[in-house]
């Protein structure tokens, strides 16, 4: 074929600028280490390299989320074992207080620290976070939650709100818990049911705090003593059992029957007998006895001690110190004054346990949190580590097979180059 | 002439033998000349004179001097150039948006990504000033994001159209001066009926494939040795002596987009053909408008509306830190329909209402009244749709929605022929803005909480936090208290198995039945009370006042940047704009390889036409050595017969 002059040397020019073009693409992709310039390099790969951005940005800011839960988590948990610690100092001062041996003066001195120790718990649980924000007034964080009222009771003003951090893709973890969940909606007695004596009773009866055996079925019993029904005093007196619509549930004789019905018939109820199981609670699930002396005389007027046992409401635990440190300072003069001061001591004690029982709870579920966060972490990172790189092979420059690249064009150029010198240099014009 | 005079013969060789050393010349000349076919000189022998003896040679004449050249050959190049322009263009503009959109400090997907890890930090700590200061530093990036790179596709509109408006002014001289050449063809063939003006045919060449990088022609040739140039569309440009022109000028009814437009010789009328025009930097520029950029831009926009919108609706749940709901955090780009100039009906304007974000499209659409219904049809693939009437007017019909959008025709039926255009999208990027400047507007909480009541409820029932389904409910904060009773039917008195409540707005309704985990919904909140409830126990939804720490709503709107609110509810608003992003990218692509095999093709005609009609130096310089050999011959022809002569006279003087 002929060959035009001209032809042969853009055509040789062309091949040059050619060779050049692909030097300078390769020599930005080992400027920047990228193999994508643009997404038209690779436009499938160009939006992987945004989606993985995306989820490595995401997945960073959550390992971020991840750090403030725990450190907020861990704030909670310091916090609440100390309050356990103060907690159980208290209960160790309930026991001791519930002994006769205790002198007004030492009783005194319980209350001194229970109430020093009321002050902590207070104070513990209007901690703050960094920020200032209080961590257990709920959604209310710049309210304080907890603050003793006009009559010396504990208040709290926060609500039940739970603040949730996004830790995870589909993972959202609880960073705290309200104030009610942590300190004032603790069922009393011991979690199901609470047994009480009545304000007006004259013997020394005591009644256990109880507890549930078989299938406990929630309502208000009610308790009450009659004098024995041979008329002979030196026979136990007798008790029967009602039912919150205040049907007699044993004797079981006259299960069902009213009250006023059982009185009039002038009904025997059940001998009592010292630390025996309350009959009748059993059936309901409700395993308790009485010990002491309940007095019961025919009268008249009628008089009769009486113990219920109620379903557990809440009560929070600065109500249980509240009151047992009321209960210290409260008379102790007479038999039937001990006696309600133990039955009131045993209630504290159980409700106190429930609290204690209640922190522990709640820490347990940080600890869980803490666990999930870590785990969370933990795949986080790896995820992360796997986007990356996935990343880095999509848009990542194999630098030696880039400079092998490149130095394989520049041996193209140079051959162009010098392929042009030397055919600019072919003329028959210079042999004439 | 004597016969066999050496002398006469010697001088027709010297004469001819000059010529064709001038033509060597020529070709040597204008080896570098864009379009220049090399020229060779046809010899022939001079007619002989015959003898007794036989026919005596009388020398050498030139017959012609010709062009050498290739019809077929310089077609294909021609063909080639247009196409090898169309992608090249293409390709260049193309570029400009690929590089935009993917780029790690210009593209959108970073500004979206450090927007919703600031919303993710105000989640962390609602309470906290400096994270709602970034968020709204971040949301305003994100929006001036959204406005720069939309400036940014219209300068690249304003490129197309300066582009268009300066290739029909060059395609408009050009077809003049093919005219004016034409004129002097046919001139020089009036000089010399047989020659060929092998120059001006050049250069009439040359400005046809000039004109083939404009827009892709085809030529007839005529008797006279004039050219006929036709465009793509059929339309003629240059008949004979006769130019035709094009105009470019906004589209009327799509004033920020320039046209081509054919100007009718005789009436002056316009009519359209840019559709028609497939090859050249016009084609490129207008194929790279309608494939590209006018997509990108709707793309764009249907983002900011679907990102404003869809956090908007999740913003006006919250709560802010001044107790107030139903705020908008983004303002939402307003959605627009264009009428046509030439409508004549009382119809005052179409409003567009956005219904939903998950069916937006990126199409542009066209609605008409033909009579009896009202007709929207996509232009781009001809499809047609007959939504129907929700609100009958007149004067104002409102359509059933429509891809998401709610139509609304104001003042009246337009007239059959009346053309609407729907494109809310396209401009939709540069309306997007933030709609609250303080950061203590930006609501990270719940307007509700739940609560138990916790000094007198018995049962171990669980409220769950309230969800808002009606932000715009005026009962949403009301307080409501719900209170669970007995109807008796339960073997233990004490539990509960209905509920009644109490609150503005709820009807105050007893004894609904009690379900666990059942839905409870009212005053557009809703929640799940779950457990065993007592009697006598009660749960409250209050307004949740000075619930700063509160970052529940907070968490749901950064939960948006994970949800797939977009394209039938597929995707999420990053994978949106990855679909961009590899759709740019996929024909940025494509338009490379064309652009690479059409380079090649083009090479590889040109190379074609070079062997046949190209200069070669030293083929010109061996044909230089060998004329001026053979002038030099002559000369020694005319020597010869010189000294023959000078013999014969040496003896006739003797």
């Amino acid at each position: 074929m002929r060959v035009s002059t001209t032809l042969l040397a853009t055509s040789s020019l062309a091949a040059m600028l050619d060779q050049q073009s692909k030097l300078s693409n390769t020599q930005k992709q080992v400027s920047t280490g990228k193999r994508l310039l643009a997404p038209a390099d690779d436009p499938y790969g160009s939006a992987r390299t945004l989606d993985l951005n995306k989820t490595i940005d995401t997945n960073t800011q959550y390992q971020s989320n991840a750090g403030q839960a725990t450190s907020r988590l861990s704030l909670e948990d310091g916090t609440l074992d100390s309050a356990g610690t103060a907690l159980q100092r208290i209960r160790e001062l309930m026991v001791t207080a519930n002994n006769d041996s205790q002198t007004p003066e030492s009783r005194r001195f319980i209350s001194d620290e229970a109430k020093q120790l009321m002050d902590q718990l207070v104070s513990l649980s209007n901690v703050r976070d960094s920020n200032g924000e209080y961590l257990f007034s709920g959604y209310q964080g710049k309210t304080k939650p907890f603050g003793y009222d006009a009559t010396g009771n504990v208040q709290y003003y926060g609500d039940n709100g739970q603040r949730f951090l996004q830790v995870g893709t589909s993972s959202k973890v609880a960073v705290g818990d309200s104030g009610v969940d942590s300190f004032v909606a603790v069922k009393n007695g011991n979690g199901d049911f609470q047994s009480l004596d009545d304000a007006n009773n004259k013997g020394t009866g005591v009644i256990d705090p109880g507890t549930v055996s078989g299938n406990y079925i929630a309502d208000n019993y009610t308790i009450k003593f009659l004098p024995p029904s041979s008329g002979n005093s030196q026979d136990p007196v007798e008790y029967y059992v009602l039912d919150g619509n205040n049907n007699i549930i044993v004797p079981s004789a006259q299960a069902g029957s009213s009250e006023a019905a059982f009185i009039a018939g002038g009904n025997a109820g059940i001998p009592y007998e010292e630390g025996a199981v309350i009959q009748g609670l059993d059936t309901k699930g409700v395993k308790t006895s009485i010990t002491g002396s309940p007095s019961a005389s025919a009268g008249p007027p009628l008089q009769q001690d009486v113990f219920h046992v109620n379903p557990s409401s809440n009560e929070s635990i600065f109500t249980t110190v509240k009151n047992f440190i009321d209960t210290l300072t409260g008379p102790q003069s007479t038999d039937a004054e001990r006696a309600a001061f133990h039955n009131k001591m045993n209630r504290a004690l159980s409700n106190l346990d429930q609290g204690v029982g209640r922190i522990l709870d709640v820490r347990a579920r940080i600890g869980a949190r803490l666990n999930t966060v870590d785990k969370q972490n933990s795949i986080n990172e790896s995820y992360t580590l796997q986007m990356k790189t996935t990343l880095s092979g999509i848009q990542d420059l194999d630098y030696a097979s880039a400079i092998t690249t490149m130095n394989l064009q520049l041996t193209g150029l140079q051959a162009a180059q010098s392929a042009y010198a030397k055919i600019q240099g072919l003329s028959l014009f210079k042999y004439m | 002439m004597p016969n066999g005079d050496p002398l006469q013969v010697g001088v027709s060789g010297l004469k001819v033998f000059q010529r064709t050393l001038n033509t060597i010349g020529h070709n040597i000349s204008n080896s570098q000349t864009d379009g220049y076919s090399r020229q060779i000189v046809d010899l022939a022998t001079n007619p002989a004179t015959p003898t007794g003896n036989g026919f005596i040679g009388t020398g050498v004449r030139a017959t012609n001097i010709a062009r050498m050249f290739d019809q077929n050959a310089t077609d294909q190049v021609r063909a080639r150039t247009s196409t090898n322009q169309y992608f090249s263009t293409y390709y260049g503009l193309a570029t400009q948006v690929d590089n935009l959109i993917a780029d790690n400090s210009a593209g959108l997907s970073p500004s979206l990504q450090s927007f919703f890890d600031s919303v993710q930090k105000v989640a962390d700590d609602p309470t906290s000033t400096p994270a709602r200061e970034v968020m709204l530093t971040q949301a305003n990036a994100l929006t001036d994001r959204f406005k720069t790179m939309q400036t940014w596709f219209s300068d690249l509109q304003k490129t197309v159209n300066s582009q268009v408006q300066s290739k029909v002014s060059t395609v408009n001289q050009t077809v003049d001066s093919i005219a004016q050449i034409n004129q002097q063809i046919i001139n020089a063939k009036s000089l010399s009926a047989n020659a060929e003006p092998n120059d001006l045919l050049d250069k009439r060449d040359v400005l046809i494939n000039d004109l083939s990088k404009s827009m892709n022609v085809s030529v007839l040739q005529n008797q006279d040795g004039t050219v006929n140039v036709y465009a793509g569309s059929g339309h003629s440009l240059v008949i004979g002596t006769q130019s035709m022109h094009l105009e470019a000028k906004a589209n009327p009814d799509d004033p920020f987009n320039s046209e081509v437009y054919y100007v009718d010789p005789s009436s002056k009328n316009l009519s359209p053909i840019s559709s028609m025009i497939s090859g050249g930097d016009l084609g490129g520029a207008l194929k790279f408008r309608s494939d590209i950029l006018l997509p990108a831009m709707n793309n764009l926009g249907r983002l900011a509306v679907a990102v404003s919108d869809t956090f908007n609706t999740q913003h006006q749940k919250g709560m802010d830190l001044n107790n107030q709901t139903n705020n908008d955090f983004f303002k939402v780009p307003p959605l627009n329909a264009v009428a046509n100039s030439s409508n004549t009906g009382p119809v005052t304007g179409v409003s567009i209402a956005l219904n939903n974000v998950k069916d937006l499209t990126t199409d542009e659409y066209q609605l008409t009244y033909d009579g009896a219904n009202y007709v929207i049809r996509n232009p781009a693939t001809n499809e047609t749709f007959t939504p129907g009437v929700a609100v009958p007017g007149p004067p104002n019909t409102t359509l059933n929605t429509f891809k998401g959008m709610d139509i609304t025709i104001q003042g009246g039926t337009p007239n059959v022929g009346d053309v609407f255009y729907i494109r809310p999208m396209r401009d939709a990027a540069s309306q997007i803005g933030v709609a609250i400047s303080d950061p203590n507007s930006i609501a990270a909480a719940n307007p509700l909480r739940s609560e138990f009541n916790a000094s007198n409820n018995l049962g171990d029932g669980q409220i769950t936090q309230p969800t808002i389904v009606n932000s715009a409910d005026p009962n949403l904060q009301q307080p409501v208290t719900i209170t669970f009773t007995n109807s008796g039917a339960l073997a233990s008195p004490a539990t509960a198995d209905q509920f009644s409540v109490s609150g503005t707005g709820t009807g105050n309704p007893a004894g609904v039945a009690y379900v666990n985990g059942g839905t409870i919904s009212y005053n557009g909140w809703q929640v799940q009370i779950s457990g065993t409830p007592k009697v006598g126990d009660t749960f409250t939804i209050n307004p949740n006042t000075g619930g700063f720490s509160d970052n529940r709503n907070a968490l749901d709107l950064a939960n948006l940047q994970v949800t797939d609110t977009m394209i039938g509810g597929q995707s999420t608003f990053h994978e949106a704009y990855s679909n961009l992003v590899v759709d740019v990218g996929n024909k940025t692509s494509q338009a490379n390889i064309s652009q690479q095999a059409q380079s090649a093709l083009l090479t590889q005609a040109k190379d074609h036409q070079a062997s046949i009609s190209g200069v070669n130096l030293d083929e010109e310089a061996a044909n230089l050595m060998r004329f001026q050999q053979a002038y030099t011959a002559a000369a020694q022809v005319i020597t010869t017969a010189n000294n023959l002569f000078n013999t014969l006279m040496t003896a006739v003087r003797g």
